[in-house]
């Protein structure tokens, strides 16, 4: 296990150095000047032009200017933001937590309600309630997330008042970071109970609203990956012997389920990664998505380069972590791939 | 098929477009901006889906944006098809050094969430729709190589290749004539269920202010611009996410028929 391990991390390696080199490049060689494009429609006069080249290190050799790049990563700084002059690495930082705990919740949501659905719908398969679930998971597979968030707020927040409609805490707790986990960080700064259900109900809405698509999708595998594997014999054994239907789905198939439905939970850390950024958006929530965003627009050049980096790190550490747990579940995969 | 019917309606809905509407997308009624629709107190039949803040009717710029969504929809998914499966053609028929650089590519591009390396293409070539079509057709790219490639592998051992190679059939022919054919079943499914991600994924864009820009009657602007009058105007969010929504939905309804017709081993799971 440890070697497969070992073996994944290395081979991501080559991945991540051609990342970089694709997040490098792209900027430099991919038509449009990134000068003239910050400078805007109105451009600027040739002397600002320069300027502003040199500033960005765009004026010396791109063989330099990589090696630059590359030692900056390796420093851990990865560049200086244009927009606010701090390292990409300490804006990065500041605003992980704050995406990394709505995630969670979202993926929470995701795994702890889509599959007791799929669940219960593959053994009541073709009832109404299995047919009733199905439609309502296929609604939320094809949901477009920026809308269904909107749409949300508008009945939540703007007409029944239940939640707030941007932001992660109320601006009245003045709570000064620790671990950047606000339902941690009340507790640690003395707010208790009455600052973690106040956190709690900002982030409420856009952990469900992230969670939408990844429950959905989760629902629709455990339902599939369960039906194929109930009709093995195995489990009309176990039924053959007297037992209890649930005990029969829980102990017997549940577990041979499982390998699709981690596949899917896998993929869905690059969806809410996606969901993340327009969540965050429409949200107000204070994470890297939102960053990345108005990174962007505003061409923050070095951010983009560093973000890009820094997130693809996130991903394929997330991938080897999946591939890890496929082995663990199963075995037969121990040698090969 | 469940749910052709619908997308059949909206594609004419999109083609016919300027015959279902007296008004221009880009129209604007003074003093009749933020009228709602026809069931409201306010509402008039005139514009039967209100307006939006500008004064521009709503029903118009749904059926216009239909044609930017589903249009650019298709383009997109014209443009990664070719590409991906020319790759994934030529990866999984010669393997070796071709192969391993074809699916490096595909870890890289794998190794970022598509909305964001979308945002990344556009934030280098700017703001706009074309720009955002490249975008959303690159990071498209990686499902149609790895199942163009996983199908060629599977199909390049068997006997009738092994026969047309022996008497003595070009690269060509046996990539494009012979095996190319025989791994069409998959690919036609992963085009359709990927419409609904290239049109998603253009809406994104669009909302974030990265793809399609105003005054474009395209969904993904409409809800951006639509924001600062959630409030007052609730129709301005609905309309646009709501058929949004329902193509997508749509696609992948096609998508999931398809795939239990192609694959009757998974049919009625």
């Amino acid at each position: 296990m440890i070697r497969f391990f070992l073996k994944r991390v290395l081979q991501s390696i080559p991945t991540l150095f051609i990342v970089s080199l694709v997040a490098f490049g792209m900027i430099r060689l991919l038509p449009g000047d990134p000068v003239l494009i910050l400078l805007g429609e109105r451009g600027g006069s040739p002397e600002v032009v320069r300027e502003l080249r040199s500033t960005l290190g765009l004026d010396q050799p791109l063989a330099v200017q990589y090696v630059k790049f590359l030692k900056e990563a390796v420093s851990g700084r990865f560049g200086q933001s244009i927009v606010s002059h701090r390292p990409v690495s300490e804006e990065f930082w500041s605003r992980f937590p704050a995406t990394v705990e709505l995630g969670a919740l979202a993926l929470l949501f995701a795994i702890g309600v889509g599959i007791p659905l799929g669940i219960f719908s593959a053994v009541k398969r073709g009832s109404l309630w299995d047919r009733l679930m199905m439609g309502v998971s296929l609604f939320g597979y094809s949901m477009p997330i920026f809308w269904w968030g909107l749409l949300l707020i508008l009945i939540f927040s703007v007409h029944l008042g239940w939640t707030p409609v941007s932001g992660r805490i109320s601006p009245m707790y003045d709570v000064n970071p620790w671990s950047g986990f606000l339902l941690v960080d009340v507790w640690v700064r003395g707010l208790g109970w009455e600052g973690f259900v106040n956190a709690l109900k900002y982030l409420i809405l856009p952990a469900f609203v992230l969670g939408t698509v990844p429950m959905a999708a989760i629902a629709r595998m455990t339902r599939s990956s369960l039906l194929e594997v109930l009709k093995e014999d195995y489990v009309r054994t176990a039924k053959a012997k007297g037992l209890a239907p649930l005990k029969v789905v829980v102990h017997h198939a549940l577990k041979n389920a499982l390998i699709p439905i981690v596949t899917v939970v896998g993929l869905m850390f690059g969806t809410v990664l996606t969901g993340a950024v327009l969540t965050e958006t429409i949200f107000s929530w204070p994470g890297v998505g939102k960053w990345l965003v108005t990174s962007v627009i505003a061409r923050d050049y070095p951010v983009i380069q560093g973000g890009v980096l820094l997130i693809s790190f996130f991903v394929i550490a997330v991938n080897i972590i999946v591939d890890v747990a496929y082995v663990y579940l199963n075995p037969k995969l121990k040698g090969g791939s | 098929m469940k749910g052709l019917w619908i997308l059949g309606l909206f594609l004419l809905l999109a083609v016919l477009a300027p015959w279902l509407t007296s008004y221009r997308p880009e129209q604007v009624f003074s003093g009749m901006s933020l009228l709602p629709p026809f069931f409201s107190a306010q509402g008039s039949w005139a514009h039967w889906l209100g307006t939006d803040d500008l004064g521009r009717d709503l029903w118009t710029r749904l059926i216009f944006g239909a044609r930017v969504s589903i249009g650019f929809g298709f383009l997109i998914v014209f443009v990664s098809v070719a590409v991906g499966s020319f790759l994934g053609l030529m990866a999984g028929y010669f393997g070796g050094f071709v192969d391993r650089s074809v699916v490096r590519f595909v870890d890289v591009v794998m190794s970022l969430p598509s909305l964001l390396l979308a945002m990344v293409v556009v934030a280098i070539l700017g703001p706009g729709l074309m720009n955002a079509v490249w975008a959303v057709s690159i990071v498209s790219l990686p499902g149609y190589i790895r199942i163009v490639r996983a199908a060629v592998m599977n199909e390049k051992s068997k006997d009738y290749v092994q026969a047309t190679r022996s008497f003595g059939a070009s690269h060509g022919h046996l990539i494009f004539k012979s095996i190319a054919p025989n791994c069409l079943a998959p690919l036609i499914v992963q085009a359709t269920l990927g419409f609904s991600d290239a049109v998603l994924n253009m809406a994104a864009l669009g909302f974030l202010g990265l793809g399609a820009q105003p005054p474009t009657p395209e969904w993904g602007v409409m809800l951006g611009d639509s924001r600062a009058y959630m409030e007052s105007a609730w129709w301005l969010v609905t309309w646009p996410g709501l058929s949004l929504l329902v193509v997508v939905l749509t696609f992948n309804l096609v998508g999931d028929g398809l795939r239990d017709h192609l694959d009757p081993k998974l049919r009625g799971l």
